[in-house]
C-alpha cells in the first residue's frame, strides 16, 4: 500500500471517526455546561465549566451517594466477573478436551442457551431464586457466574482452546501432570487474551446491567451505579439535566477505562476466538 | 507472546518424543469439568424453561397461584391482540433494519481499516468505544439527547436551514431512529471481520493479482467467501439480540409514538412486569422462541451453501 | 382577580379545612395521644426491638424530608427501626408487585391510586386499617374523606398521605402576553376558541400541551354522562356515539392549532418535562396539585384555577385523590408497629412540619392549618386544593382505574391525535376491545 492511496482513507477514517464519536464528546461536554445550554449549544466547549453538576449529582438520592452506588457495583461486578472467568474456563475445558457420553447433545444445548430468549426463563428464575431466598442480594448474579450460566463465554474459550494444539497438553500429562494442572499450568497461561475478553465482557456487561438488577434488588443502599443513574434520571425532581449527563459520564467512564487498559488483550481475544463461529 | 510460544515449542519438542499409549478414559472427568454447566443449565435454564412452557398455559398473577386455562392465552394472543401483530411487525422491522445496517457497516469499515493505513489500532478504537456501552442507560439517555425535537441533531440541522424533523416524535421515523443505535455499535462486529481478514492468506490475494482480477472481483470472489463464516456468526448473534431489544426503546421512546417503536421485548415486559399476566407473557415470550429458532434454522440451513469453511468447517 | 395569591394560602387552607375536612380541626393533639410516639404509651413496644421497612417514590425533596421524619421518629422510639426504601416512580409498581408475591414488601409503602383495584381490591395484599384503629389517631382525618377515598368494601386499605385534586394550571406570562382575562371560566368551548385564536395569532406556541385518560377524557366523559367511565357491574358508562364526540372534539384541537402536535409532545410523560412549557409556549395544564411545584421550576408565574366543567356537566368530574394511601402489607410481622409508624407520620405535627406539601397538602386538617399559617405550604399548591375541593367529582371506582384499560384508552387517543384513526372508528375499536378486557377481568 503507498503512502498516496492512505492518506484520503486516513483522513476519511478520521472525519468519519470523530462523527462517530461526537455524541461522546458532545456527552462529556454537555455535562461540563450550565443547565441552560445543555440543549442550545452543540460545541463541545462549555461557555463555563461548571464542575458543579458533577458534584451535585454525586450527592444521588436521599441519602445514598454515588459513593456507594460504585461501592456496591464493585461488591457486585468482581466476584461476578471471576466466577465467570473461572467456572468458563474450567467448562470450556471439559468440553474441548474430554470424552463423556452425551457430550455433543450437551455441547449442543449448551449452544442453544445462546440462543434462548431470557425472558422465557426470567419469571421462574425469580420465583427459583424467591425460594431460595436470594432476594435483594447479590446471589442472583453470583451464583449463575459461578454455574457458568453464560454459554457465550464457555463457548468463546471453546473455541481458543480448540485453537490450542492438542499435543500440548498430552505432553504435559506425560510429564506427569494431571488434567487439573494441565489446565492451570499449560492452557490458562496461553488463553489469557481469551480469559481477559472473557473478563472484560462480563465486566462490561454486569456493570451495564439494569433489568436484573432492578428485579433482584430492592434496598437503595444496595444499588448498583446503573440503578443509582435509572434513579437520579427517573426522579420527578430531576431538572437539571446536567446533573443527568455528568452522571452518565461517571458511569460510563469505568468501562471506557477497562477497554482501554486492557484493549489489546481484548481485541486479540475475540480476534482469535470469535472467528471460528 | 513470545513466552507462550516457547512453552509451546518446549512441548512440541517433548511430544515428539512420546507415544500417545496413555489413552485412558477420562468420561467421568469430563463430565466433572463441565458438572458446574450442567448444574447451572438443569436447574437455573431447563427447569424455568419448562416452567414457562407450562405457564404459558395458565393464568398467573403472580399474586395467586397459577390457573391452568389452556390455550387460551395463545388464542388471545393471536384472535383479540392488535398489539401482538404490531409488535410483531415493529420487530420485524427493526431486525431488518438494525441487523443489515449494522453488519454492512461493520463490514465495510473493517474492509477500510484493512488496507494498511498507520494508526489502525486508533480507528479500531474509536469505533469500538460505542459498542461497549451497548447496554448501557447512559447510552440510552444520550439517544434521547440527540434526537429529541431540541436535541443536538436539529440543532444541528438548524444551522444549514433544516428541520426541526421529530425523529422520536413521529409514529414513522421513531423506529428507524431507534435503530440507528445499534448500528452506531458497530465496533464489536467490526473487530471480528478484521480479525477475519487478517486470516485470509496473503497468497490468495497475490494469486488473484496474478489472475488479472479486479479488486471488486477479488473481494466478491476471495474475500467475502472466506469471511462468510464469521458473517454468519455475527448475523445470527445480532439477530438473535435484535429480536429480543428492550433497554433502548424502552428508555428512549417506550414504545411510542402509537406503538412505533412497541417492539416485542416491550410488548412481554408490559405484559409480565406491568400488568404481571405472567402466563400471557410466557406465552408471548414462547411464540418468539420459536420464531428466532425458526430463523436460525433458516440461516443454519441456507448457510450450506454461501458460507466457506477452510478446513471443511467443524459446524456447530 | 378576586383569587389573590395571600388568600389562597391563608383563607383557602382555612376552607379546606373547614369544608370537606370539618369536624376535625380541633383534635390537633388528639395525635399525639393515640399514637404513642413519645412518652411511653406504647409500653410492650419499648421493650422488644421492631425493624420496619418503609418504601416510597417521589423527588429529591420528599426524599429528604421523609428521611428526617423518619430520624425524628426512630429517636422518639428507640426501639424501632424504619429502614426506607425509596427512588422513582417508574418501576416502582413493577417492584412492589415482585415483591408482593414474594413476600419480600416492604412493610409500608404507598399505593398509586390505578393499583389500588389490583393490589388492595382484588389482590387482598395490604391490611384493612380499620382492624388497627386503636394504634391509628383516625380522628385526625375527616371520615367522609376517608370513606370516600381510601374504604373499598367497607376496608380501610391505606392512609391518605396527602389530599390532591386536579386542576388548570396556567402561565400567567402567557395568558398576559395573548390577552387572555386570567379569570377565564375555562371550559371545552373556552378552550378550543381562546386556544385556536392563539394560535393564529402566533403559531409558535399552543394554549396545550399533552392530554391523556386522566386528564382529558376520563373527566371529559364523566360530564358528559354523569357516570364512571366502566360502571361498577363492569358495563361501559358511555355511548359509542359519546366516545366518537369526545374524540372528534379531541381531534379539533390537534387541527385547530389549540393543542401542540402529537408528534412534538409525545416524548414528555408530564407537562412539566415538555420543552415548550418549560420555555413558556404553552398556556395551560391539567394537573394535579401535587405535581405543581416541579412545574414551576420552570414557570414561577404558575398560578391555578378550576379544572375545566362544561356548563351542561352532569357532574364535575374534578379529580380529588388521597395523594397515594398508605398501605400496610398484609405480610408484616408487626402489623401494630407500623399502624402507629404510618399515624404519626401522617397526623403529628412534628412530622407535618417536616413533610410539608411532600405529598400535597397534609391529609389532617389541623397540620394543614398550621402549616398555611406558617407559609410552610407553597401557596399554589394550597389553592390547588382548595379549588379542586370547592366541586369535586365522585371518586373513581376501582374498575376504572384499571391499568390496562387506562392504557388502551391512552393508546386510541395517540391514534387520534396522530390522525392514524378517525374518531368514530376509533370509538368503535376502543369500546370492542375494552368490552374484552372487561370479560377477562371477571
Amino acid at each position: 500500500m503507498t503512502a498516496g492511496r492512505s492518506w484520503p482513507a486516513t483522513l476519511f477514517l478520521s472525519l468519519f471517526g470523530l462523527a462517530f464519536i461526537y455524541p461522546l464528546l458532545w456527552l462529556v461536554a454537555a455535562s461540563l455546561k450550565p443547565n441552560a445550554d445543555v440543549f442550545t449549544t452543540i460545541g463541545l466547549i462549555p461557555s463555563h465549566i461548571e464542575w458543579s453538576s458533577y458534584k451535585q449529582g454525586w450527592v444521588g438520592i436521599g441519602r445514598v451517594t454515588f459513593t456507594q452506588f460504585f461501592l456496591n457495583t464493585v461488591k457486585l461486578v468482581v466476584p461476578v466477573v471471576a466466577l465467570t472467568a473461572l467456572s468458563s474456563a474450567v467448562v470450556a475445558y471439559g468440553f474441548a478436551r474430554f470424552r463423556f457420553p452425551l457430550k455433543k447433545t450437551l455441547f449442543s444445548l449448551m449452544i442453544a442457551t445462546l440462543m434462548l430468549p431470557d425472558a422465557v426463563i426470567m419469571i421462574p428464575r425469580y420465583i427459583l431464586y424467591r425460594n431460595f431466598g436470594w432476594l435483594n442480594s447479590y446471589w442472583p448474579f453470583y451464583i449463575p457466574a459461578l454455574l457458568a450460566v453464560h454459554a457465550f463465554f464457555i463457548f468463546l474459550l471453546v473455541q481458543f482452546f480448540r485453537g490450542i494444539p492438542r499435543e500440548l497438553d498430552e505432553a504435559a500429562e506425560i510429564d506427569g501432570c494431571g488434567s487439573f494442572r494441565t489446565l492451570t499450568r499449560v492452557l490458562l497461561p496461553l488463553c489469557v487474551p481469551a480469559l481477559i475478553s472473557v473478563c472484560i465482557f462480563q465486566f462490561i456487561w454486569t456493570w451495564n446491567e439494569f433489568f436484573n438488577t432492578l428485579i433482584y434488588i430492592n434496598s437503595v443502599s444496595k444499588f448498583p451505579v446503573a440503578l443509582g443513574l435509572r434513579m437520579v434520571l427517573d426522579n420527578e425532581g430531576a431538572v437539571n439535566w446536567n446533573q443527568v449527563l455528568a452522571m452518565c459520564v461517571v458511569t460510563i467512564v469505568p468501562c471506557v477505562a477497562v477497554f482501554f487498559a486492557a484493549q489489546k488483550h481484548f481485541v486479540e481475544g475475540i480476534a482469535t476466538t470469535g472467528l471460528k463461529g | 507472546m513470545s513466552k507462550q510460544a516457547a512453552t509451546a515449542t518446549t512441548m512440541t519438542t517433548k511430544l515428539m518424543s512420546s507415544s500417545r499409549s496413555r489413552k485412558r478414559s477420562r468420561q467421568y472427568v469430563g463430565l466433572l469439568y463441565i458438572s458446574p454447566w450442567l448444574i447451572g443449565f438443569l436447574v437455573l435454564t431447563l427447569f424455568p424453561f419448562i416452567m414457562s412452557f407450562y405457564y404459558s398455559f395458565t393464568d398467573y398473577s403472580m399474586i395467586k397461584a397459577p390457573a391452568f386455562v389452556g390455550l387460551a392465552n395463545y388464542i388471545d394472543i393471536f384472535t383479540k391482540n392488535p398489539d401482538f401483530a404490531n409488535s410483531l411487525k415493529v420487530t420485524f422491522l427493526y431486525v431488518l433494519m438494525a441487523v443489515p445496517g449494522k453488519l454492512l457497516f461493520a463490514l465495510l469499515m473493517a474492509l477500510a481499516l484493512n488496507i494498511g493505513i498507520r494508526g489502525i489500532g486508533v480507528f479500531r478504537t474509536i469505533y469500538y468505544i460505542p459498542s461497549i456501552l451497548g447496554g448501557s442507560i447512559a447510552v440510552s439517555v444520550l439517544w434521547r439527547f440527540l434526537f429529541t425535537r431540541e436535541g443536538l441533531v436539529n440543532t444541528l440541522l438548524g444551522y444549514v436551514s433544516l428541520g426541526p424533523v421529530d425523529w422520536l416524535g413521529s409514529p414513522k421515523l421513531a423506529l428507524f431512529t431507534i435503530s440507528l443505535l445499534p448500528i452506531w455499535e458497530f465496533g464489536s462486529s467490526m473487530v471480528l471481520f478484521l480479525a477475519g481478514l487478517k486470516q485470509v492468506p496473503k497468497e490468495l490475494y497475490e494469486a488473484a493479482r496474478v489472475d488479472g482480477a479486479s479488486r471488486v472481483r477479488t473481494f466478491f470472489r476471495v474475500t467475502l467467501p472466506l469471511l462468510s463464516p464469521v458473517i454468519l456468526f455475527n448475523l445470527i448473534m445480532q439477530m438473535i439480540n435484535a429480536f429480543q431489544q428492550f433497554t433502548a426503546a424502552f428508555v428512549i421512546t417506550g414504545g411510542g409514538p402509537v406503538k412505533s417503536t412497541n417492539l416485542y421485548g416491550l410488548l412481554m415486559y408490559e405484559n409480565a412486569f406491568h400488568y404481571f399476566k405472567m402466563g400471557y407473557a410466557s406465552a408471548l415470550s414462547w411464540i418468539l422462541f420459536i420464531i428466532i429458532m425458526a430463523f436460525t434454522f433458516v440461516l443454519f440451513r441456507t448457510s450450506d451453501r454461501w458460507t466457506h469453511y477452510e478446513d471443511g468447517g467443524d459446524g456447530r | 382577580m378576586r383569587q389573590i395569591t395571600k388568600w389562597g394560602k391563608a383563607l383557602g387552607i382555612g376552607v379546606l379545612a373547614g369544608s370537606v375536612l370539618a369536624g376535625c380541626a380541633a383534635n390537633e393533639d388528639g395525635g399525639n395521644a393515640a399514637n404513642g410516639s413519645g412518652n411511653g404509651t406504647a409500653s410492650d413496644g419499648e421493650t422488644k426491638n421492631v425493624t420496619l421497612r418503609f418504601s416510597w417514590w417521589g423527588s429529591e425533596a420528599r426524599h429528604k424530608a421523609v428521611l428526617e421524619a423518619i430520624d425524628l421518629y426512630m429517636e422518639q422510639n428507640p426501639n424501632v427501626t424504619i429502614e426506607p426504601e425509596y427512588g422513582g416512580f417508574d418501576g416502582y409498581y413493577q417492584k412492589l408487585v415482585t415483591q408482593l408475591s414474594g413476600h419480600t414488601a416492604p412493610d409500608l409503602t404507598p399505593l398509586s391510586a390505578d393499583w389500588i383495584d389490583d393490589i388492595a381490591v382484588k389482590g387482598n395484599l395490604v391490611l384493612d386499617l380499620y382492624t388497627l384503629k386503636d394504634q391509628i389517631n383516625l380522628e385526625a382525618f375527616d371520615q367522609s374523606f376517608l370513606e370516600k377515598y381510601v374504604v373499598y368494601d367497607g376496608k380501610m386499605i391505606g392512609l391518605p398521605m396527602g389530599v390532591n385534586g386536579m386542576v388548570t394550571a396556567y402561565n400567567k406570562d402567557f395568558l398576559q402576553k395573548y390577552g387572555i382575562p386570567e379569570d377565564t371560566q375555562w371550559d371545552w368551548n373556552t378552550i378550543h376558541d381562546i386556544g385556536q385564536q392563539v394560535h393564529q395569532q402566533d403559531s409558535s406556541v399552543y394554549l396545550l400541551g399533552t392530554l391523556d385518560f386522566r386528564t382529558f377524557l376520563q373527566p371529559y366523559m364523566s360530564q358528559k354522562t354523569g357516570n364512571q367511565w366502566i360502571n361498577d357491574d363492569k358495563t361501559i358508562g358511555f355511548t359509542e356515539a359519546d366516545l366518537t364526540e369526545a374524540f372528534a372534539y379531541y381531534k379539533s384541537l390537534f387541527d385547530d392549532g389549540v393543542m401542540q402536535p402529537a408528534a412534538e409532545s409525545s416524548l414528555y410523560s408530564e407537562p412539566a418535562k415538555n420543552v415548550l412549557f418549560q420555555k413558556g409556549g404553552i398556556g395551560l395544564a391539567f394537573s394535579l396539585a401535587s405535581a405543581l411545584p416541579q412545574m414551576k421550576t420552570y414557570v414561577p408565574s404558575l398560578d391555578v384555577a378550576s379544572y375545566p366543567i362544561a356548563a351542561d356537566a352532569k357532574t364535575s368530574g374534578v379529580l380529588v385523590v388521597p395523594a397515594n394511601p398508605l398501605a400496610i402489607n398484609k405480610d408484616t410481622k408487626y402489623p401494630e408497629e407500623a399502624a402507629k409508624f404510618a399515624s404519626w407520620l401522617l397526623t403529628a405535627p412534628e412530622s407535618a412540619a417536616i413533610l410539608r406539601d411532600n405529598f400535597s397538602v397534609p391529609p389532617a386538617a389541623a397540620n394543614a392549618q398550621s402549616l398555611a399559617d406558617q407559609n410552610l405550604i407553597d401557596p399554589t399548591v394550597a389553592k390547588a386544593v382548595q379549588t379542586a375541593l370547592q366541586d369535586p367529582g365522585d371518586p373513581i371506582n376501582g374498575v376504572s382505574n384499571n391499568q390496562e384499560i387506562a392504557k388502551l384508552v391512552n393508546d386510541y387517543m395517540q391514534q387520534v391525535a396522530f390522525g392514524q384513526s378517525a374518531p368514530d372508528k376509533a370509538a368503535k375499536e376502543l369500546i370492542e376491545r375494552m368490552k374484552d378486557k372487561l370479560a377477562s377481568l371477571q
